[in-house]
Protein backbone atom coordinates (compact mmCIF):
# COMPACT_ATOMS: atom_id res chain seq x y z
CA UNK A 1 0.00 0.00 0.00
CA UNK A 2 1.84 3.19 -0.99
CA UNK A 3 2.56 5.76 2.11
CA UNK A 4 0.88 8.95 0.53
CA UNK A 5 1.37 10.50 4.34
CA UNK A 6 4.78 10.21 3.86
CA UNK A 7 5.16 11.54 0.58
CA UNK A 8 2.59 14.74 1.64
CA UNK A 9 4.72 14.91 4.88
CA UNK A 10 7.79 15.54 2.71
CA UNK A 11 6.35 17.97 -0.21
CA UNK A 12 5.12 20.03 3.04
CA UNK A 13 8.68 20.75 3.82
CA UNK A 14 9.56 21.16 0.47
CA UNK A 15 12.12 18.12 0.69
CA UNK A 16 13.21 15.82 -2.65
CA UNK A 17 13.66 12.09 -1.56
CA UNK A 18 17.46 12.46 -2.65
CA UNK A 19 17.16 15.54 0.49
CA UNK A 20 15.17 13.10 2.81
CA UNK A 21 17.06 10.27 1.93
CA UNK A 22 20.90 12.26 2.67
CA UNK A 23 19.22 12.85 5.90
CA UNK A 24 17.96 9.47 7.03
CA UNK A 25 21.33 8.35 5.31
CA UNK A 26 19.81 5.83 3.05
CA UNK A 27 19.61 5.77 -0.78
CA UNK A 28 16.89 7.92 -2.86
CA UNK A 29 15.16 4.37 -3.97
CA UNK A 30 14.90 3.31 -0.54
CA UNK A 31 12.36 6.13 -0.01
CA UNK A 32 11.13 5.97 -3.08
CA UNK A 33 10.05 1.95 -2.59
CA UNK A 34 9.09 3.12 1.20
CA UNK A 35 6.82 5.71 -0.79
CA UNK A 36 5.19 3.22 -3.27
CA UNK A 37 4.73 1.06 -0.61
CA UNK A 38 7.13 -1.34 -2.13
CA UNK A 39 9.15 -1.86 1.43
CA UNK A 40 8.81 -1.70 4.59
CA UNK A 41 11.22 -0.33 7.00
CA UNK A 42 12.89 -1.15 10.44
CA UNK A 43 11.52 0.87 13.32
CA UNK A 44 14.78 2.97 13.25
CA UNK A 45 14.43 4.12 9.83
CA UNK A 46 10.83 4.74 10.75
CA UNK A 47 11.65 7.16 13.88
CA UNK A 48 14.76 8.71 11.34
CA UNK A 49 12.17 9.86 9.12
CA UNK A 50 9.69 10.64 11.35
CA UNK A 51 12.19 13.07 13.29
CA UNK A 52 13.50 14.50 9.87
CA UNK A 53 9.30 15.49 8.72
CA UNK A 54 9.03 16.45 12.50
CA UNK A 55 5.91 13.88 12.73
CA UNK A 56 5.05 11.00 14.88
CA UNK A 57 5.61 7.39 14.22
CA UNK A 58 1.47 7.27 14.20
CA UNK A 59 0.82 10.20 11.64
CA UNK A 60 3.05 8.64 9.07
CA UNK A 61 3.07 4.91 9.35
CA UNK A 62 -0.36 3.85 11.35
CA UNK A 63 -2.96 2.13 8.52
CA UNK A 64 -6.21 3.55 9.44
CA UNK A 65 -9.22 0.97 8.68
CA UNK B 1 54.67 -29.74 -13.08
CA UNK B 2 57.33 -28.69 -15.64
CA UNK B 3 58.41 -25.21 -16.46
CA UNK B 4 55.58 -24.22 -18.46
CA UNK B 5 52.83 -25.23 -16.25
CA UNK B 6 54.90 -23.55 -13.53
CA UNK B 7 55.18 -20.45 -15.68
CA UNK B 8 51.84 -20.41 -16.68
CA UNK B 9 50.73 -20.84 -12.52
CA UNK B 10 52.98 -17.81 -11.98
CA UNK B 11 51.18 -15.72 -14.22
CA UNK B 12 47.28 -16.44 -13.55
CA UNK B 13 49.10 -15.86 -9.33
CA UNK B 14 50.63 -12.79 -10.09
CA UNK B 15 47.34 -11.67 -12.30
CA UNK B 16 44.93 -12.55 -9.07
CA UNK B 17 47.16 -10.07 -6.73
CA UNK B 18 47.52 -7.66 -9.12
CA UNK B 19 43.55 -7.90 -9.21
CA UNK B 20 42.87 -7.93 -5.44
CA UNK B 21 45.37 -5.11 -4.86
CA UNK B 22 43.75 -2.94 -7.97
CA UNK B 23 40.08 -3.72 -6.09
CA UNK B 24 41.49 -2.79 -3.06
CA UNK B 25 43.38 0.49 -4.64
CA UNK B 26 39.72 1.33 -6.76
CA UNK B 27 37.64 0.86 -3.33
CA UNK B 28 39.64 3.46 -1.88
CA UNK B 29 39.92 5.82 -4.90
CA UNK B 30 36.04 5.43 -5.77
CA UNK B 31 34.38 5.82 -2.38
CA UNK B 32 33.54 9.42 -1.39
CA UNK B 33 34.68 9.27 2.18
CA UNK B 34 37.84 6.99 1.07
CA UNK B 35 37.17 4.23 3.12
CA UNK B 36 37.14 0.77 1.33
CA UNK B 37 34.10 -1.07 2.36
CA UNK B 38 30.84 0.24 0.79
CA UNK B 39 27.83 1.60 3.06
CA UNK B 40 24.57 0.27 2.14
CA UNK B 41 21.58 0.76 3.65
CA UNK B 42 19.15 -1.70 5.27
CA UNK B 43 16.63 -1.92 2.14
CA UNK B 44 19.91 -2.70 0.38
CA UNK B 45 21.39 -5.01 2.53
CA UNK B 46 18.12 -7.29 2.41
CA UNK B 47 18.26 -7.47 -1.21
CA UNK B 48 21.63 -7.66 -1.11
CA UNK B 49 21.10 -10.95 0.69
CA UNK B 50 18.75 -12.14 -1.73
CA UNK B 51 21.96 -11.45 -4.66
CA UNK B 52 23.82 -13.13 -3.14
CA UNK B 53 20.96 -16.52 -2.46
CA UNK B 54 20.63 -16.31 -6.39
CA UNK B 55 23.75 -15.99 -7.39
CA UNK B 56 24.82 -19.41 -5.03
CA UNK B 57 21.34 -21.29 -6.90
CA UNK B 58 22.83 -20.52 -10.36
CA UNK B 59 26.38 -21.86 -9.23
CA UNK B 60 24.91 -25.31 -7.58
CA UNK B 61 22.44 -25.32 -10.68
CA UNK B 62 25.68 -25.10 -12.82
CA UNK B 63 28.04 -27.13 -11.01
CA UNK B 64 25.06 -29.99 -10.91
CA UNK B 65 24.65 -29.25 -14.86
CA UNK B 66 28.21 -29.97 -14.80
CA UNK B 67 28.45 -32.93 -13.13
CA UNK B 68 25.45 -34.37 -15.38
CA UNK B 69 27.50 -33.60 -18.28
CA UNK B 70 30.87 -34.80 -17.15
CA UNK B 71 28.77 -38.74 -15.86
CA UNK B 72 27.40 -38.64 -19.61
CA UNK B 73 31.29 -37.94 -21.01
CA UNK B 74 30.89 -34.72 -22.28
CA UNK B 75 32.81 -32.02 -21.80
CA UNK B 76 32.55 -28.48 -22.14
CA UNK B 77 35.09 -26.84 -25.11
CA UNK B 78 37.21 -24.64 -22.65
CA UNK B 79 40.22 -25.54 -20.45
CA UNK B 80 40.06 -26.64 -16.45
CA UNK B 81 40.78 -22.80 -15.21
CA UNK B 82 38.51 -21.26 -17.47
CA UNK B 83 35.87 -23.88 -16.44
CA UNK B 84 36.66 -23.03 -13.17
CA UNK B 85 36.56 -19.38 -13.56
CA UNK B 86 32.74 -19.66 -15.43
CA UNK B 87 31.65 -20.81 -12.07
CA UNK B 88 32.90 -17.27 -10.68
CA UNK B 89 31.40 -15.19 -13.22
CA UNK B 90 28.18 -16.87 -13.47
CA UNK B 91 27.33 -16.34 -9.47
CA UNK B 92 28.70 -13.08 -9.68
CA UNK B 93 27.04 -11.86 -12.82
CA UNK B 94 23.45 -13.00 -10.63
CA UNK B 95 24.19 -10.86 -8.28
CA UNK B 96 25.43 -8.33 -9.83
CA UNK B 97 22.26 -8.44 -12.03
CA UNK B 98 19.88 -8.65 -9.54
CA UNK B 99 21.11 -5.98 -7.00
CA UNK B 100 21.58 -3.35 -9.80
CA UNK B 101 17.79 -4.25 -11.21
CA UNK B 102 16.94 -3.75 -7.41
CA UNK B 103 19.17 -0.47 -6.34
CA UNK B 104 20.65 -2.33 -4.18
CA UNK B 105 24.42 -2.39 -6.18
CA UNK B 106 25.56 1.27 -5.82
CA UNK B 107 26.16 1.95 -2.06
CA UNK B 108 25.80 5.62 -0.15
CA UNK B 109 29.57 6.58 0.06
CA UNK B 110 29.70 4.76 -4.10
CA UNK B 111 31.65 8.02 -6.42
CA UNK B 112 29.44 6.14 -9.33
CA UNK B 113 31.59 7.85 -12.05
CA UNK B 114 35.22 6.85 -11.11
CA UNK B 115 33.46 3.32 -10.58
CA UNK B 116 32.14 3.90 -13.69
CA UNK B 117 35.88 4.66 -15.24
CA UNK B 118 37.36 2.14 -13.25
CA UNK B 119 34.85 -0.75 -14.44
CA UNK B 120 35.36 0.44 -18.22
CA UNK B 121 38.82 0.42 -18.02
CA UNK B 122 39.09 -3.36 -16.79
CA UNK B 123 36.70 -4.17 -19.48
CA UNK B 124 39.20 -2.43 -21.97
CA UNK B 125 42.37 -4.20 -20.70
CA UNK B 126 40.51 -7.58 -20.78
CA UNK B 127 38.78 -7.06 -23.99
CA UNK B 128 42.63 -5.74 -25.72
CA UNK B 129 43.72 -9.05 -24.66
CA UNK B 130 41.30 -11.23 -26.13
CA UNK B 131 41.42 -9.07 -29.33
CA UNK B 132 45.06 -9.89 -29.39
CA UNK B 133 44.40 -13.16 -28.62
CA UNK B 134 41.94 -13.48 -31.41
CA UNK B 135 44.77 -11.73 -33.26
CA UNK B 136 47.38 -14.48 -32.87
CA UNK B 137 44.87 -17.23 -32.68
CA UNK B 138 45.73 -18.63 -29.46
CA UNK B 139 42.23 -17.40 -28.00
CA UNK B 140 40.89 -21.23 -29.02
CA UNK B 141 43.58 -24.20 -28.94
CA UNK B 142 43.04 -27.63 -30.04
CA UNK B 143 39.39 -26.78 -30.16
CA UNK B 144 39.41 -25.40 -26.51
CA UNK B 145 38.92 -22.42 -24.96
CA UNK B 146 42.41 -21.54 -23.86
CA UNK B 147 43.27 -19.37 -20.78
CA UNK B 148 42.70 -16.55 -22.01
CA UNK B 149 39.01 -17.80 -22.01
CA UNK B 150 38.93 -15.64 -18.67
CA UNK B 151 39.50 -12.62 -19.98
CA UNK B 152 36.77 -13.21 -22.21
CA UNK B 153 34.48 -13.89 -19.39
CA UNK B 154 35.77 -10.71 -17.53
CA UNK B 155 34.83 -8.80 -20.77
CA UNK B 156 31.82 -9.97 -21.28
CA UNK B 157 31.03 -9.81 -17.18
CA UNK B 158 31.84 -6.08 -17.45
CA UNK B 159 29.56 -5.78 -20.95
CA UNK B 160 26.81 -7.44 -19.13
CA UNK B 161 27.30 -4.91 -16.09
CA UNK B 162 27.23 -2.08 -17.95
CA UNK B 163 24.43 -2.48 -20.23
CA UNK B 164 22.05 -3.72 -17.18
CA UNK B 165 23.31 -0.33 -15.31
CA UNK B 166 22.44 1.41 -18.84
CA UNK B 167 18.61 -0.26 -18.58
CA UNK B 168 18.44 0.62 -14.99
CA UNK B 169 19.37 4.26 -15.53
CA UNK B 170 16.82 4.12 -18.11
CA UNK B 171 14.00 2.60 -16.14
CA UNK B 172 14.78 5.15 -13.46
CA UNK B 173 14.60 8.34 -15.51
CA UNK B 174 11.32 6.51 -17.07
CA UNK B 175 10.03 6.56 -13.37
CA UNK B 176 11.24 10.49 -12.79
Amino acid sequence: MKNLKLKSARAALDLSQEELAKRCNVSRQTINAIEKGDYNPTINLCIAICRELHKTLDELFWEED
Amino acid sequence: MDAYNIGKLAGVLTGFVVGIVLVAVIARFANRNKKMKTEYDERQNVIRGMGYKYGFYAVVLYAALQTILAVAGIELPMAPEVLAFSYIFLGVTVTFVYCVLNDAYWGLNNNRRRYLILMGLIMLLNGAGVARAIADGSLIVDGKLSTMGMNLLVTVMFIIMMAVMGIQTLREKAED
